[in-house]
């Protein structure tokens, strides 16, 4: 059965070329979600990176308007990934 | 212990790193057998005292009141500081999952009401046993107190780069700006782990430098403001971020305030061929 892989990356900018500061894999199979883990290693270090290595943007971070200039906002631009990988049933 | 004791202050140097990280570890010598007393007691605990703490753990006044505590607290909230209601025992059993990241909601203020420019409000924790990286340390971003961001805007967030843990020695004593984003994780052990958990507030503005400071220290403490950075930050971010670290030292430093504009961090090494044109374009000039 083929199923959706789904991988979140966080960049610094909506650029595919942005350095990836955060991430999260959730697997197509009945798991607990992914969670905060001592010693776990980014694995790409740009969207662009994971492209190469076959996954595909599915959805892309939204342009945000000017917001408050006096503050620093949310952790980086969420950019969402997918992979169809073969799950036995 | 007086508070207008100096002998147990924060440096100079540990208040940029305090404003920079939003974190401070101390290592209070405790008396021998202190921590133990204190695992003890929880253990013989029926149920989570909520925040009736030191009426349940009277041991652990000794905790609150020890130099390194005190000389840290008034250094980051001035001498006249209080302890807040409230407060919480963290027992995280083995085998258990990690939180999500948030930052700690304080009774009537909403997720844009924080503290990014100032140290008014500090959290520490306590820890009786030592830490390892199998027992569920408590992971923080550094400098994320200087982030503005609701609740829901971080439910997909899960390892980030620049994310610390806490694995520390039994009796270490975290504190952190209160509005730091941070998760208790998950305890892969056969060992319960245990934190205490304090709140306490500035009550007065300071005039001076509560802590041990000296004048002569500025230029490093300047350069440390201008040029650290403890996490990756979004290309539009570096200013504001930057601007937030100076104006926090100046809410907390009384006379010894620093010009908002500094151009000191534009020098250093000519840039090299192929590469950005100077060391403060570099970051501007990244995706």
């Amino acid at each position: 059965m083929k199923r959706q892989r789904i991988l979140y990356l966080n960049a610094v900018s909506r650029s595919l070329r942005a350095p990836v500061v955060g991430f999260a894999v959730h697997e197509p199979v009945e798991s607990d979600p992914p969670q905060i883990e001592v010693g776990v290693e980014i694995p790409y270090e740009t969207v662009h990176s994971a492209i190469l290595d076959g996954w595909r943007v599915v959805s892309f971070p939204a342009q945000r308007a000017d917001g408050d200039p006096e503050a620093v906002g949310i952790f980086g631009y969420e950019f969402i990934l997918d992979r169809i990988v073969e799950v036995d049933e | 212990m007086n508070r207008h004791d100096t002998s147990n202050l924060l440096s100079d140097d540990q208040i940029a790193s305090f404003i920079i990280s939003g974190y401070h570890i101390i290592e209070p010598d405790l008396a021998p057998g202190y921590n133990e007393e204190i695992r003890n007691s929880l253990r013989a605990m029926p149920e989570n005292p909520g925040e009736h703490i030191v009426e349940a753990l009277p041991a652990i006044t000794r905790l609150l009141e020890h130099p390194a505590v005190v000389g840290t607290l008034a250094s980051l909230l001035g001498p006249d500081y209080v302890r807040d209601p409230g407060g919480h025992i963290h027992m995280n059993p083995p085998h258990t999952r990690a939180q999500p990241w948030h930052q700690d909601e304080r009774f009537g203020r909403s997720h844009q009401d924080r503290d990014i420019d100032h140290i008014k409000h500090l959290m520490l924790m306590y820890y009786p046993q030592d830490v390892t990286e199998d027992m569920g340390p408590t992971v923080l971003l550094p400098g994320s107190q200087r982030r503005v961001a609701a609740p829901e805007t971080m439910v997909t967030l899960v390892n980030l780069r620049g994310q610390v843990f806490s694995t520390v020695t039994s009796g270490s004593v975290l504190v952190t700006h209160a509005d730091i984003w941070h998760a208790g994780t998950g305890n892969r052990s056969d060992k319960v782990r245990y934190m205490i958990k304090f709140p306490f507030s500035r009550t007065q503005e300071n005039t001076e430098p509560p802590w041990g400071h000296d004048a002569r220290n500025i230029p490093e403490v300047r350069m440390r403001l201008d040029s650290e950075h403890p996490t990756t930050l979004s290309r539009n971010e570096y200013e504001t971020d930057h601007a937030l670290r100076v104006r926090t030292w100046n809410n907390i430093a009384g006379t010894a305030a620093m010009p908002l504009r500094s151009e000191a961090h534009l020098g250093g090494p000519w840039p090299e061929s192929g590469g950005a044109t100077t060391a403060s374009r570099r970051r501007r000039d990244q995706p």
